[in-house]
């Protein structure tokens, strides 16, 4: 039987579940194509376990990786406006103490503020950056499908990180509490 | 899965959470297997293609708008995969599906069958024992992909000529003839 594209375009329109009144002859092709579509169970496949658990392990893995760097940057900001403002801190206790009249006008909450909305410092950033450059490198290296590969990166790239924190010096507290 | 079901796991899955990406793995990973099966007619690359599929999964659940169908999204993610290896193939042809066609239309099967048949003819007939795989392989490219997302994907029509950017009436009309073709070469011969 010839159908027309108007024909098939008010069929699939039906089979998509809109309200149409199909005629006869459009009816019969709606029935067709959906019997056509009963042979395709036979496509079912069984996936196997083994294929499956792998799937599973690169999933759970590559759910974990982003979200690991995500908290060791935000561990890293964290501590360095930590010691920004401690650094703060110090320096407008002794600025008030020093003094015999009452404390200047300086609210250190601003400071803190101030202290804590500081731009991260080259080498963090250089270190965050790199930190997601080896990321999508692991993620995407043949070697990162068969094996959980990168831990060992990581592990130094969380040494570096350490290190760098204990270089960040209180001198490196704002200006405006002195 | 149920709809409010589904919904939990996926906002789950864009929170970020293992337990969440897993879940739509396993209500899924059989039918995406299944498609992947059938659209390189080889269990290594189906397995292949499944695995990577769980990476893609945990890269771009966060682009995924909940006011669509999640299962024409997941599966369009799956098209592009084979759309990807596809072209792969052509590139390198060293390793690539019998059902892959060369730009003048010429099936690799085809072409290959005289040239190779010593040699990996075993190989061969075990990727292609599976006559509805041999069948499917008898389509064209389009053809096979629009069949193969409309049952595994459970791709409306519109959907369909969505992905595939043509009128609706031609999905049908392609979707019509390539199940006639299946039907005819499955029925045993009289």
């Amino acid at each position: 039987m010839d159908y027309t594209t108007q024909h098939y375009e008010r069929v699939a329109q039906w089979l998509d579940g809109q309200t149409l009144e199909l005629t006869a002859q459009e009816q019969a092709l709606a029935d067709e194509i959906r019997s056509g579509e009963g042979v395709l169970c036979a496509l079912e496949a069984s996936v196997p376990a083994t294929a499956m658990a792998r799937a599973q392990r690169r999933l759970v893995a590559a759910a974990a990786k982003p979200s690991r760097i995500r908290l060791a940057l935000k561990y890293v900001v964290g501590v360095e406006a930590a010691a920004i403002a401690g650094a703060a801190m110090i320096l407008v206790t002794l600025g008030v103490l020093s003094q015999d009249t009452p404390a200047p006008a300086i609210v250190p909450t601003e400071v803190l503020i101030s202290a804590a909305q500081k731009p991260v410092s080259p080498g963090i950033q250089a270190l965050a950056e790199r930190m997601d450059q080896l990321e999508s490198e692991i993620v995407s290296t043949p070697a990162a499908r068969s094996s959980a590969t990168g831990d060992g990166d990581f592990d130094t790239m969380e040494r570096d990180l350490k290190g760098l924190l204990r270089d960040i010096k209180p001198s490196q507290g704002p200006e405006s509490g002195t | 899965m149920e709809p409010a079901e589904l919904r939990a796991v996926i906002a789950s899955a864009q929170a970020g959470r293992a337990d969440g990406l897993a879940a739509l793995l396993e209500a899924y990973g059989p039918r995406l297997f299944g498609y992947f099966l059938r659209a390189t007619g080889s269990h290594h690359d189906a397995e292949d293609l499944l695995s990577e599929m769980a990476l893609r999964l945990v890269r771009q659940i966060g682009k995924y708008d909940d006011r669509g169908r999640f299962e024409p999204w997941l599966f369009r993610i799956a098209a592009n995969m084979i759309r990807d290896r596809i072209r792969r193939w052509k590139s390198h042809p060293t390793a690539m599906s019998l059902s892959i066609e060369s730009d003048d239309g010429a099936r690799a099967a085809d072409t290959l069958a005289g040239k190779f048949e010593t040699a990996d003819a075993g190989l061969m007939a075990a990727e292609a024992s599976d006559g509805l795989t041999r069948a499917l392989e008898q389509l064209d490219a389009g053809t096979r992909e629009m069949v193969l997302l409309r049952y595994f994907g459970q791709m409306s029509f519109k959907e369909l000529a969505d992905t595939f950017e043509c009128p609706l009436g031609t999905v049908l009309a392609r979707v019509h003839r390539g199940l006639a073709a299946l039907r005819e070469m499955l029925e045993p011969p009289h």
